[in-house]
């Protein structure tokens, strides 16, 4: 299926950045989990959600994307097909409704639909590209998008909603609407974030102490504030070369909740110090780089909108999350791109890492 | 070529639109590069430059120090019998949200606690989250739960300790009680608070964040140290004597209030103090916070006739014979500034006439006390109430006595002040005050400082704070305590206060019904009357001194009705609880006793 010669243009800088960052990953959640009750059984399941993540990826990478765009229909009406059933038949966890039982594992579909949604946008963006520029093209792949992201904000899930936006709003930058566009929808979210907080009843009580807690933790350092305070205590407590691996106590210690999921950061600032948050930020900022020079150098518009798409998908949880445990963004529970404990998430994050290096295989497309 | 896809890839892309793309890419690039710098910079902040704050602060978070409390020392009476002590409790409570099986977990622990299941489950079912189904029930209460927890999460037990009064209302207002946090906070359990805390010990070890020790860190203990106990000088058996003669007064005259000490008068301890009404200090919440206070030491009232004794006492120690007569009484006397009255009894319906001391003191003359207190005039008087105590608080260990009755140099002035002192009334007084003026008379004239606390022990019983007599000081001649207890003797014998003689005993004491001054100071109340009887026995070689006060009696207001027979009754169970050998001729046939077997005499 993949001719060798392919192979000429198969990043190998992303590959192995990706492979640091899982095992990295991998080590921090034994560390993270390993006095848990799960004990070693959250590493073994990442472990082999990451095989079947790289055999999926390679089956992805494998299989020209253009051919994903003839399904495009068919994939964003299961995509939303998905997130209808998982309001229906998802298993509420922590007040959200955003997985599904299967057998004796649970699936995100939120996580693939992502994934799914890329692709659709990319080719709903390359189909109207004659009119890229304009505000027609902006307002109905908003309304596009708009759909999965109602159903996901019903799960409820914030985090997966804010993500779907920064994909849309990356692909569209990219694919070339009109600067105006963007400032106008920057303009417009300012405007519906005032009214949404000034009418009661729009917002939950904890989502606007999340605010609140953002701009001044110490507000209520033992309520709203507890996981900034916490989280931003045990990574300064890990100073510059941390405290070493297995030897951290504040995120361990059940001090810092999710701390093998949306605050693994915390572990590795903490027992890695500031030497292992940098080098850890330094791969994830050779994936994005990776995934921009992808973005750039191919020659067709198809792929290059789906490498926007995955950009703003890594950047947005890679910021997102980071930002979060240090104390620059507010909380909002995404995971950390391919380093959280989670299997639907790295399978799809892997998914969209082969869709790279397919894209990055396939950019001279046109010479052949 | 696989799989054609040139519907997307045949475009021609032109040089301006790859310039396009690349403006766009770079500044899609400046700004991921821009948020990393944020972050890096947040990261050196935290972790580079404010790090040993964050440390330091993680230090804090995780090293606990626990405090390891000290056991509350017991109350206990002079003999050794517990009048409050802390037991060790179980808290039972559930986690309904941890619960699988509602029902069979409300039956188990029915069981175990021996209440209804179906109330239980009803509990269980309409909570979410903790629940506290029972405080403070016996320790094997949770031993029988532990049993039981292995099929049954979602139920636990919490040690505690609880403070128990187990005599109930006996001496409430002396003992006091505990908050829930175990601290003193009225009667004795306040006053010794610090005592009877102890030292609590300290437990230094590295927490998780639910504050549970992480068994394989380093640790440092300091033990704590018990409470002390301490040992009160009052003998529960004569407590309980004294609480009983007054609730039989109670009965029938359904006073207000009343009050009873009985001391030692050679050491002045507090054998019994009883206030009516009383409490259960086990559930002190239960009734109006007034009930707790021990009004016995804290509360004045005007004492009336029974304070004729210090005026007269005070004649005596100046000199003034007991047989001249220092009046003649016509029933009432007017004199400047007001009038003194006289209350009438037979054979003296017509005024008690040629009044000296004796007869003063034996029909309670007002008019002759009144001339004594002038003949003794405003300094001398002034003199003897204070060296008998009544200007100053007793300390005799309470914590909230009173300090008496303030009355200004200008009111001394005023003869009508001095006359009215001098037969009780225009004074305010505590009946402790009242008790320890009988004992000074009891004790030879010497005045010893009244006592509460006997001892205090450590936990192992070693005598850390033995018994001290109190400050002793003379007050009047040993002459003048004689006289003034043959007065009182004959008071008992042929005057008012014969309701107070018991059987076979030498009795000493004198009456009181004083009217109660109204609170504005304007006059005094209607038909509301304090009766009191005090006094001492055996006359030759005193053992106990008795106050008996009844504040607003119904039915009868006078001190030999109402006060008198609780004297009587207190006395005589409590001289022959002591052993004290009878003094005095058995005046009642032993044979008309009934159901009581005649004995012969040897």
């Amino acid at each position: 299926m993949v001719e060798r010669r392919l192979f000429r243009n198969f990043d190998f800088t992303l590959f192995f950045a990706t492979i640091a960052i899982i095992i990295f990953g991998c080590a921090m959640i034994y560390s993270a989990s390993r006095g848990g009750a799960a004990g070693h059984g959250y590493l073994q399941k990442q472990l082999l959600w990451a095989m079947i993540g790289f055999g999926l990826a390679i089956i992805v990478a494998s299989i020209d994307h253009s051919i994903y765009s003839r399904y495009a229909g068919k994939l964003y009406f299961f995509a939303c097909f998905s997130l209808v059933l998982v309001l229906f038949l998802g298993t509420m966890t922590k007040g959200a409704r955003s997985w599904i039982k299967v057998g004796n594992f649970t699936l995100q579909p939120s996580e693939f639909a992502k994934i799914a949604l890329i692709i659709c946008l990319a080719m709903f963006l390359t189909q109207r590209r004659e009119n890229m520029r304009g505000f027609g093209v902006f307002l109905s792949s908003m309304a596009y998008m708009g759909l999965p992201l109602i159903l996901i904000l019903a799960e409820p899930d914030l985090g997966t909603s804010l993500a779907l936006i920064s994909i849309w709003l990356v692909m569209v930058f990219v694919m070339g609407t009109d600067i105006k566009n963007i400032l106008l929808f920057v303009l417009g979210g300012v405007i519906v974030a005032l009214l949404a907080w000034n009418v009661p009843g729009l917002l939950k009580p904890y989502q606007k102490n999340r605010v609140i807690t953002f701009v001044n933790p110490a507000a209520d350092p033992l309520g709203s504030g507890y996981h900034v305070m916490q989280s931003r205590i045990a990574i300064g407590s890990g100073k510059m070369f941390g405290k070493g691996y297995l030897k951290g106590t504040q995120s361990e210690l059940d001090f810092i909740p999710e701390q093998h999921t949306d605050f693994i950061f915390t572990v590795v600032g903490e027992e890695t110090g500031f030497v292992g948050a940098a080098s850890l930020l330094l791969l994830y900022f050779l994936v994005l780089w990776r995934a921009m020079v992808i973005m750039a150098a191919a020659e067709d518009i198809l792929g290059r909108a789906i490498a926007a798409g995955i950009v703003g998908l890594f950047g947005f949880h890679i910021v997102q999350n980071i930002g979060m445990t240090i104390g620059i963004m507010p909380v909002t529970g995404v995971p950390l791109t391919m380093f959280s404990y989670g299997g639907s998430a790295l399978m799809a994050n892997l998914m969209a890492i082969g869709l790279l290096e397919g894209i990055s295989m396939r950019r001279h497309k046109i010479s052949f | 070529m696989p799989n054609g896809g040139a519907k997307s890839s045949g475009e021609n892309l032109t040089s301006r639109h790859r310039a396009f793309v690349r403006d766009r890419t770079t500044f899609l690039f400046l700004a991921f590069a821009l948020a990393f710098v944020v972050i890096v910079g947040q990261l050196v902040h935290v972790q580079v430059i404010d790090r040993n704050f964050y440390r330091a602060k993680a230090a804090r978070i995780r090293y606990g120090t626990l405090t390891i409390s000290a056991s509350r020392g017991a109350i206990y009476d002079r003999n050794g019998r517990v009048l409050a002590m802390t037991i060790d409790t179980i808290s039972v409570f559930a986690n309904t949200r941890e619960i699988k099986d509602m029902s069979g977990t409300a039956l188990k622990v029915a069981q175990a606690l021996g209440m209804k299941a179906d109330e239980i489950e009803h509990q269980l079912r309409t909570h979410d989250g903790y629940l506290l189904l029972a405080k403070n029930v016996e320790p094997s209460v949770g031993d029988q739960l532990r049993k039981l927890r292995a099929g049954m999460p979602g139920v636990g037990c919490e040690q505690g300790t609880m403070r128990v009064y187990p005599l109930g209302s006996l001496a409430a207002q002396i003992v006091g009680f505990t908050n829930i946090d175990n601290k003193g906070i009225e009667g004795i359990e306040s006053v010794f608070d610090d005592k009877l805390t102890g030292k609590p010990g300290q437990f230094r070890a590295e927490l998780d964040s639910a504050r549970r020790v992480i068994s394989w860190t380093k640790r440092t203990i300091k033990d704590s140290e018990d409470g002390k106990n301490v040992y009160l000088t009052i003998d529960v058996t004569i407590q309980h004597i004294t609480e009983q003669a007054l609730a039989k007064m109670a009965k029938k005259y359904s006073p207000k209030g009343a009050y009873a000490i009985v001391t030692d008068p050679n050491t002045g301890e507090i054998l019994a103090l009883a206030n009516y009404p009383t409490y259960d200090p086990n559930k002190p919440r239960a009734v109006q916070p007034d009930l707790w206070r021990n009004k016995a030491v804290s509360d004045l009232y005007e004492p009336g006739s029974t304070l004729k004794v210090v005026t007269i006492a005070a004649g005596l120690n100046e000199g003034f014979s007991p047989h001249v007569p220092m009046a003649y009484c016509t029933g009432k006397e007017k004199m400047k500034g007001g009038r003194i009255p006289c209350v009438l009894h037979k054979p003296f319906l017509s005024g008690h006439g040629r009044a000296d001391m004796y007869r003063i003191i034996e029909y309670s003359c007002n008019i002759g006390a009144a001339h004594v207190a002038m003949k003794l005039g405003a300094d001398r008087l002034k003199r003897y109430e204070k060296a008998f105590g009544l200007m100053e608080r007793c300390r005799a260990g309470f914590g909230c006595e009173a300090p008496g009755y303030p009355i200004s140099e200008r009111e001394w002035r005023r003869p009508i002040k001095v006359a009215n002192v001098g037969f009780g009334q225009g004074i305010a007084v505590t009946p402790l005050q009242m008790a320890v003026v009988y004992a000074t008379i009891a004790n030879g004239g010497v005045r010893v400082q009244p006592k509460i606390l006997h001892d205090i022990r450590d936990p192992d019983g070693t005598v850390s704070e033995p018994f001290k007599v109190g400050a002793s000081r003379r007050v009047i001649s040993k002459n003048a305590a004689v006289e003034m207890t043959k007065m009182l003797s004959m008071c008992v014998d042929i005057g008012t206060g014969k309701p107070a003689q018991i059987d076979g005993r030498t009795v000493a004491g004198k009456t009181g019904s004083a009217q109660i001054a109204r609170l504005d100071g304007d006059g005094y109340e209607k038909e509301a009357y304090i009766a009191s009887f005090m006094g001492f026995a055996p006359v030759s070689k005193p053992r106990l001194v008795i106050t008996v006060v009844v504040d607003r009696p119904k039915n009868s207001h006078w001190g030999a009705t109402v006060a008198a027979p609780v004297f009587q009754e207190i006395g005589e169970k409590s001289l022959w609880y002591l052993k004290v050998p009878s003094d005095a001729p058995m005046k009642k046939d032993i044979k008309s006793k009934p159901g009581v077997k005649p004995k012969t005499v040897a």
